[in-house]
C-alpha cells in the first residue's frame, strides 16, 4: 500500500480547520488513523491527453469544441496551442467509505473525507509533475492547472468537457447539475508552453 | 437439451462485428457530435459499415444505436434508434445474418450514487428498446456496462419492452471491468453475473477497455462463475490519444491469434469494440469458421432439465458462494421485539438503521436481513429505501424479508445484485406470489417448512412440505440449488422436543433432498433465561447437522463465536482461515462484550483519564470516546441518577465545552464529531430508560440539501450536532425539491429549516426554497450553510440565518428554539 506525501496532511489538516503547525500536530493521530482507510477505499484512475487549443480573442476553444467564452481561459493559454486535458478519480468506493464512517464514526469520517480530498489532489499534482517532467525533454513547461468551475468557466464546461475526455471510462460521470460523481474526482486543463516563453511572463 | 443460445444462434461459435465510432471518424464524424445521429444524416454511410463487417464475417451486425435514448438525445432517441436498427436489419438480411439492437450507458448514475431515479432510468431504456424492437431487430445487445445498477435498469427494461412488444428475442449484456476487475461501481464478476443470471439475461460478456490478452484473466474469471455461454468483444488495444488522434496499436493478426487462442476456451462469440476493423473481425471469423463452443461442465437440475452455476447472492459489492460454507446473516434490522428499532422505523431515521447494519458487518455478518414490517408503516415504500439506503453504506449481499409481494418487488427491482428473498413456504397463494418475483428479477429464496395446516411436528411433515416447495419451484424454471429451506426453530420452553425436530430436519434436508438449510437460531431459546447459552449450543449442533445459515445476532460474541468455531471444526472453513482470521491475534476473548473502547483522539488523554475525580462521563464526551459515555451512562443509571440530571449535569457542559473550544479554534471538527457521537451513544443509552414522548416542535428541524445537490457531507455533520444538542431532526436527504421540504414542515410541524448547497449552481434551488417556505409556512425560521455561501448571499435570498460551520448552525437554531 503507497504512504500519502507530507502535503496531503498538511492540506487535509487546512480542509480541518487547522492554521499552524500545532493545530496539525493535535489533527495529526485522527488524520493517520483515517490514513489506511483512505489508502484501502481509493481506486486511483485517471485520464490524460493533450489537445490543440485556439484562442481569439476572449474565444477558447478546445480541440472541436464548442468555443466558449473565457478571458480567464484565453490568458491562461496566451501563446500556447496545446493543452493537456486529465480527469482524476477515487472511485466509488471512497465516497462509500466516508458515509460509512461518517455514520459510524463522525469525526474519523470527516477526517478521511478531508484526507481524500487532500489526497487525489496531490495525486493529481503528482500527474502534472511528471508531464511537466515530459514536456520540458521537449522544450516546453506546463501552465498552473484549470478546472471547469474555476474563474469565469461556468460549471456547465464540465458537460463538454468530460464528453471530450470521455471520462466515463475512468467511472466519472456528471449530476444534472453538473457534480462529478465519484465526488473525490478533479478535471482540469492545463496550458502546454515554450519554455522560454514562460520566462518572458 | 438446447440452450436459448443455441435455438437462436445454431451450434458454432457466432462472429459480432467490430468497431463503429472509430469508422464513422474516419468517414467524417466530427468530435461531439452523435454518432447515432447519422442513421438519419447519413444511412448510406452506416449502412456502408455494416457490409464491410458482413462480408468480413460477421453473423451479427450491431446498430448504431449505442446512445440512442433520451438523455443522449432527447426527443429525436427514438427516430434514431428505429433508424439506426432498420438500417442494421437491412444489411443482415442480404447476408442471413441477425441486427442486434445496441444500447449503452445513459450517462448519468442512477440514485443512490447519482442523481437518476432508477424508474427513470428503466423508463429511458425501455421506450429506447420498443422502438428497436418494432423496428425490427432481432436481438438486444446492452454493452459497455460499467455500473451494477444501471445494467440491472436496463435489463429489466429490455425485458419489459419485450413484454409490450410481445416478442421473445434474446439478451446479451456485456460489461466492461477495470484493471481491478471490478465495475467501476465496485462489483467484481462473480457478483455480476450472479444478478445477470438472476435477470434471466441469454448471454453475457466482456467488451471494450483493452486488447484480448489483457482481459484473460477476467474472463477465466466469467467462465468459471457462470455456465450461461460468454461471448467476448475486446478493443484492439487501449486507445492512445496525442493531438486528438485515437490510434489503437494491435494489428488484425494479432487480435485475431489471441482471439482464437480464447475462444478455446469456451466462448459462444467473439468480435470486437474500439479500435477493431472490418480486417480484425475477417481474420477472427476465419480462425474459428466452423468451431463449436468448448463445453463447460455444470451440473443439470432434474426438475427444470436446466444446468446451474454455484449458488450464488451479491450486494453492491461483495459476492458470496452459498455452496462453500456456513454463512451468518445478520438479524438486527427487524423491529421485531426491539423497541428501539420500532421507533427508527416510525421516525424514520435511516441513519440509526444503517449504523446497525454497519455494526452487523463489522461485527462478522456475511448477509443483513432487512424486515420493516410494522403495522403503521408503509411496508412497500419502507423496504425499498431502508434496503436501498444499506446498500450505499454495505458491500455484503441483502436478505428482502416481507411476506408483502408488493414490497418485494419494490424492492427487489433496484436492488443492486441479487439478494435472498425471505421468504415462500409451502402455501399456494405465497408460491404464487413470490416464485415470479423470484423467477424475474432473480434471487436466492428462503422456504418454510410449512403450508395451509400449519408447521408439521415431524421431519417427515417437513420434508414433505420441502419435496411440494422444490417442485412447484421449478415450474417457473427456479432449481433446487437457488433454494435454501429453513428448518423452523420452535422453543423448546414449551416443547421440550423442538431442537431435536429441527436439527432432525436440517439433517434430513440436506441428505434427503440435497438442498440449503438456514435457521433463526435464537428462537429456539424464547421464554428462557441465560438466552446465549442456549443459542450458542444449539447453533453449534446445527452446523453439525449441516446448515448452511445462521440468522443470528453477530453482536453477541458468544453466539458468534461459537458459530465459527463449529464451521472450523466442521471441516468446512478451509484451512481454519475464517476462524485465524478472526481470532488469531484476538486478546484474551471476553464473550460479554464485543465493543472495544475506542482510542481517544485527545492529546494527553491519558493523564486526563487519570483524574479520578473528575465527572468521568464528562471526561468520556470530551475525549470522544462512545464505548465510555455510554458505560458511564448505564453507572449512573443503575446508581439511581435520575436521566434528566444527567443530561443537565454531564451531558450538556461536556457538548457546550467541546463546542465552545470548536469555537474557539482549540479543536477541530474530528474532535468536535467524536465527542458529539460519544454524546449520541450517551443519549441513546438515556432515551431507553425514559418513556416514549413527542418531540418539542420548537425543537424539530427539517434538514436538506437543495436540490441538484448531492454533496450532503456537511448537512450531515450538522445533523449528528443537532441531535446532540437536542433537536429532533427530520433529514430528507440531498437533491430535495423546494416542495418536498415544504411537505415535511408541514407534515411534521417543523420551526426550523435547515438548508445546504455545495455549488454555485445549486444556491437558486436554495432561493427558490426559503421563498416556497416563507410563503406557504410563515413563521418557520430557515436557516443556511454551505461552501458557496455568506452572510452576505445568505441575506440577499431572504434565509432567516447563515452559519458559518456547523456549530454556528446550532448556536442559531438554539437560539431560535430559545425565542419561541
Amino acid at each position: 500500500m503507497k504512504a500519502m506525501r507530507e502535503a496531503c496532511y498538511r492540506d487535509a489538516a487546512r480542509f480541518l480547520g487547522a492554521k499552524s503547525a500545532e493545530d496539525r500536530a493535535a489533527l495529526m493521530p485522527i488524520l493517520l488513523k483515517a490514513e489506511p482507510i483512505v489508502l484501502s477505499a481509493a481506486r486511483e484512475k485517471h485520464i490524460l491527453t493533450e489537445a490543440p487549443v485556439a484562442v481569439q480573442g476572449d474565444q477558447f476553444t478546445l480541440d472541436g469544441l464548442q468555443p466558449i467564452s473565457s478571458p480567464d481561459l484565453c490568458r491562461l493559454f496566451q501563446g500556447s496551442h496545446r493543452a493537456v486535458a486529465v480527469a482524476i478519480t477515487l472511485g466509488a468506493e471512497m465516497d462509500s467509505a466516508i458515509r460509512r464512517y461518517l455514520l459510524k464514526d463522525p469525526g474519523l469520517g470527516a477526517a478521511v473525507g478531508a484526507l481524500a480530498s487532500a489526497y487525489v489532489d496531490d495525486l493529481l499534482d503528482q500527474l502534472m509533475a511528471q508531464e511537466n517532467a515530459r514536456l520540458m525533454e521537449q522544450g516546453f513547461i506546463l501552465s498552473p492547472r484549470f478546472s471547469p468551475g474555476y474563474g469565469d468557466v461556468p460549471l456547465s464546461w464540465q458537460k463538454p468537457f468530460t464528453a471530450f475526455l470521455h471520462t466515463e471510462k475512468i467511472g466519472v460521470r456528471l449530476t444534472e447539475q453538473c457534480l462529478m460523481i465519484p465526488e473525490k474526482s478533479i478535471t482540469a486543463l492545463a496550458a502546454v508552453r515554450p519554455s522560454g516563453m514562460e520566462e518572458e511572463q | 437439451m438446447k440452450t436459448r443460445w443455441e435455438q437462436f444462434f445454431g451450434a458454432e461459435i457466432v462472429v459480432f462485428d467490430g468497431g463503429m465510432g472509430t469508422l464513422l471518424q474516419s468517414m467524417g464524424l466530427k468530435g461531439g457530435q452523435r454518432p447515432e445521429t447519422w442513421n438519419i444524416a447519413h444511412p448510406e454511410r452506416i449502412l456502408e459499415v455494416h457490409e464491410s463487417y458482413l462480408k468480413a464475417g460477421a453473423r451479427v451486425v450491431t446498430a448504431n444505436t449505442f446512445g440512442a435514448a433520451e438523455s443522449h438525445l432527447g426527443d429525436k432517441a427514438q427516430e434514431c434508434m428505429a433508424a439506426g436498427v432498420k438500417i442494421a436489419k437491412e444489411a443482415a438480411q442480404k447476408y442471413g445474418a441477425k441486427a442486434a439492437i445496441d444500447m449503452g450507458s445513459l450517462g448519468r448514475l442512477p440514485e443512490p450514487y447519482g442523481d437518476l431515479p432508477f424508474e427513470e432510468a428503466v423508463r429511458q431504456f425501455r421506450e429506447a428498446f420498443v422502438a428497436g424492437i418494432n423496428a425490427g431487430g432481432d436481438l438486444i445487445l446492452i454493452e459497455t456496462m460499467t455500473d451494477l445498477l444501471e445494467t440491472r435498469a436496463c435489463v429489466i427494461a429490455a425485458k419489459e419492452a419485450l413484454d409490450i412488444c410481445g416478442k421473445d428475442l434474446p439478451i446479451l449484456c456485456s460489461l466492461t471491468f477495470d484493471e481491478y476487475g471490478r465495475l467501476l461501481s465496485g462489483a467484481d464478476i462473480p457478483a455480476t453475473a450472479a444478478m445477470l443470471e438472476g435477470l434471466g439475461v441469454t448471454g453475457m460478456g466482456l467488451n471494450c477497455g483493452h486488447e484480448p490478452k489483457a482481459l484473460l484473466d477476467d474472463i477465466t474469471d466469467l467462465l468459471e462463475c457462470t455456465c450461461l455461454p460468454v461471448f467476448m468483444q475486446p478493443n484492439a488495444s487501449l486507445p492512445i490519444v496525442r493531438d486528438g488522434v485515437t490510434t489503437f496499436p494491435t494489428t488484425p493478426a494479432e487480435f485475431a491469434e489471441d482471439m482464437w487462442n480464447i475462444s478455446q476456451m469456451g466462448l459462444h462469440g467473439v468480435g470486437g469494440c474500439c479500435g477493431t476493423t472490418p480486417e480484425h473481425i475477417r481474420l477472427v471469423a476465419d480462425a474459428v469458421r466452423g468451431m463449436k463452443p468448448k463445453e463447460r461442465p455444470y451440473p443439470v437440475d432434474a426438475l427444470t432439465g436446466k444446468t446451474y452455476s454455484p449458488c450464488r447472492i451479491s450486494g453492491r459489492s461483495g459476492c458470496l458462494n452459498l455452496d462453500k460454507k456456513p454463512f451468518i446473516i445478520g438479524e438486527r434490522l427487524n423491529p421485531t421485539g426491539k423497541k428501539r428499532m420500532k421507533q427508527a422505523l416510525l421516525e424514520k431515521d435511516t441513519d440509526y438503521m444503517l449504523r446497525e447494519a454497519i455494526a452487523q458487518v463489522d461485527a462478522g455478518a456475511d448477509v443483513l436481513d432487512v424486515n420493516v414490517g410494522l403495522p403503521d408503516i408503509d411496508e412497500k415504500a419502507m423496504l425499498k429505501v431502508i434496503s436501498t439506503a444499506v446498500q450505499t453504506v454495505c458491500d455484503c449481499p441483502l436478505q428482502l424479508d416481507t411476506g408483502d409481494g408488493a414490497a418485494l418487488e419494490a424492492a427487489i427491482r433496484c436492488y443492486a445484485g441479487k439478494p435472498i428473498i425471505n421468504s415462500v413456504c409451502g402455501k399456494q397463494a405465497v408460491m404464487d406470489t413470490v416464485f415470479p418475483i423470484a423467477a424475474r428479477y432473480g434471487g436466492v429464496i428462503v422456504c418454510l417448512c410449512l403450508d395451509e395446516s400449519g408447521i408439521p411436528d415431524t421431519v417427515e411433515g417437513r420434508l414433505d412440505i420441502g419435496r411440494k416447495i422444490i417442485t412447484e419451484a421449478a415450474k417457473y424454471g427456479i432449481p433446487k440449488n437457488e433454494l435454501i429451506f429453513d428448518a423452523l426453530t420452535m422453543t423448546v420452553a414449551t416443547d421440550p422436543e423442538a431442537a431435536n425436530v429441527t436439527l432432525g430436519t436440517i439433517s434430513a434436508l440436506t441428505k434427503d433432498l440435497g438442498v440449503k438449510t438456514m435457521l433463526g437460531v435464537s428462537n429456539v431459546s424464547f421464554g428462557l433465561p441465560q438466552r446465549s447459552l442456549l443459542n450458542s449450543a444449539f447453533v453449534a449442533m446445527a452446523v453439525r447437522e449441516g446448515l448452511t445459515a445462521a440468522i443470528l445476532n453477530p453482536l453477541d460474541n458468544l453466539i458468534l463465536t461459537m458459530f465459527k468455531s463449529a464451521v472450523a471444526l466442521s471441516g468446512k472453513d478451509n484451512s481454519f482461515a475464517d476462524y485465524l482470521s478472526a481470532y488469531g491475534n484476538a486478546p484474551a476473548l471476553s464473550l460479554n462484550s464485543n465493543t472495544a473502547p475506542a482510542a481517544s483522539i485527545v492529546p494527553g488523554a491519558a493523564a486526563q483519564a487519570a483524574d479520578d475525580n473528575a465527572d468521568q462521563l464528562y471526561l468520556a464526551i470530551k475525549r470522544g470516546v462512545s464505548g465510555d459515555a455510554a458505560a458511564q451512562v448505564k453507572a449512573r443509571l443503575a446508581a439511581g441518577d435520575e436521566p434528566l440530571s444527567i443530561i443537565d449535569n454531564s451531558l450538556m457542559p461536556a457538548l457546550s465545552h467541546v463546542g465552545d473550544s470548536y469555537e474557539k479554534g482549540k479543536t477541530f471538527l474530528p474532535q468536535l464529531l467524536q465527542s458529539a457521537n460519544a454524546a449520541q451513544a450517551a443519549f441513546e443509552v438515556i432515551r431507553a430508560a425514559l418513556p416514549p414522548t413527542a418531540p418539542d416542535p420548537a425543537r424539530l428541524i427539517v434538514l436538506a440539501t437543495v436540490k441538484g445537490d448531492v454533496h450532503d457531507i456537511g448537512k450531515n455533520i450538522v445533523k449528528v450536532l443537532m441531535q446532540n444538542y437536542g433537536f429532533t431532526v427530520i433529514d430528507l436527504g440531498k437533491d430535495v425539491a423546494p416542495e418536498a421540504v415544504l411537505n415535511a414542515v408541514q407534515e411534521h410541524g417543523a420551526a426550523m429549516v435547515g438548508l445546504s448547497a455545495l455549488m454555485t449552481t445549486t444556491v437558486g434551488a436554495m432561493k427558490d426554497t426559503i421563498a416556497l417556505i416563507h410563503e406557504k409556512a410563515p413563521g418557520v425560521k430557515v436557516l443556511v450553510g454551505g461552501a458557496v455561501l455568506n452572510p452576505e448571499y445568505a441575506a440577499s435570498i431572504q434565509a432567516d440565518g447563515y452559519g458559518k460551520d456547523a456549530m454556528e448552525a446550532v448556536r442559531i437554531c438554539q437560539s431560535w428554539a430559545d425565542a419561541r
